[in-house]
């Protein structure tokens, strides 16, 4: 029993300890520019934001508002109760989403495509 | 089934409800979605540890059948449901372990769930990263409340037994 115990809390340890290199590293991923818009599963818009000097706002669907400026993504209004989306602030890198479970959308980020590249040089 | 037996899952069943109502008055943590504390899966825990996997079963469809009235939206439903059962499976599988590591377990199992369905409705699987997050939730809240039913458990074994 005491055995099992020490297993299990050896394994729980290093799950977190995996867990939290895993978000550190995320969060060293370089700014991603572009924000893929996703509703219900759909791509509706992809916005570049790292070229905007002025702050966008972006409606989804009939419940959400995405502000995207220079520096970063956010979600601005949702109209569900939690408001979770919101409470997750800016994003500008990393795998993390910017997700409203309850109206379905979420906004990735991702590299700008190699050819864009190449026109910006 | 025995009326006492009956009255016990009853009381169960309410006090998840209960805590689930608890809780949803909590504000969140951090602002992760799905990371929330779940205090109401300890009721499921403790109809399996006193009664059996069909008792626990029971507790449970009843609990999110009533949270999700409560919660009033469908698609918490479909959330609930699927953490559910990939919880109850996990809580089945790890029958030798010790009650708090199960507890752990089974709401990583939970999560785990949960973010599929978030993955399906959204269509995007870039939520599974959300699990980075949610697995370290899981295992602190999980373990803590597994410890509190077997705290529970030890000081109710008489009553649960019969007079």
């Amino acid at each position: 029993m005491k055995n099992k115990n020490l297993l299990y809390i050896a394994v729980f340890s290093a799950a977190i300890i995996l867990c939290v290199i895993g978000i550190l590293a995320l969060q060293t991923r370089p700014a991603q520019g572009v924000a893929d818009i996703y509703l219900e599963g759909e791509l509706v818009r992809s916005v570049e934001w790292a070229s905007l000097e002025q702050p966008m706002e972006i409606p989804i669907g009939d419940g959400n508002i995405l502000c995207a400026d220079g520096e970063g993504v956010w979600m601005k209004h949702a109209d569900c109760p939690d408001q979770l989306c919101i409470k997750q602030g800016k994003i500008k890198g990393g795998a993390l989403s910017i997700v409203c479970l309850p109206n379905r959308v979420t906004v990735t980020l991702r590299a700008p495509k190699a050819e864009m590249d190449g026109v910006a040089r | 089934m025995k009326a006492r037996k009956m009255v016990l899952l009853a009381v169960l069943v309410a006090m998840g409800c209960g805590l689930f109502v608890l809780e949803s008055a909590v504000p969140p943590i951090a602002a992760v979605p799905g990371l929330k504390l779940g205090l109401a899966n300890i009721v499921t825990l403790l109809a399996m540890e006193w009664f059996g996997r069909k008792e626990a079963a029971m507790v449970l469809l009843c609990r999110i059948l009533l949270t999700s009235l409560f919660a009033g939206q469908a698609v918490y439903f479909l959330y609930s449901i699927a953490g559910g059962i990939a919880c109850y499976l996990v809580l089945c599988l790890f029958r030798g372990a010790p009650l708090w590591a199960r507890s752990a377990l089974a709401a990583i199992g939970h999560n785990v769930g949960q973010v599929t369905v978030a993955a399906v409705l959204t269509g995007s699987f870039s939520v599974y990263w959300l699990l980075l997050y949610l697995i370290i939730g899981a295992i602190i809240s999980g373990s803590l409340i597994g410890v509190a039913a077997e705290m529970v458990t030890r000081r109710m074994k008489d009553f649960i037994k019969g007079d």
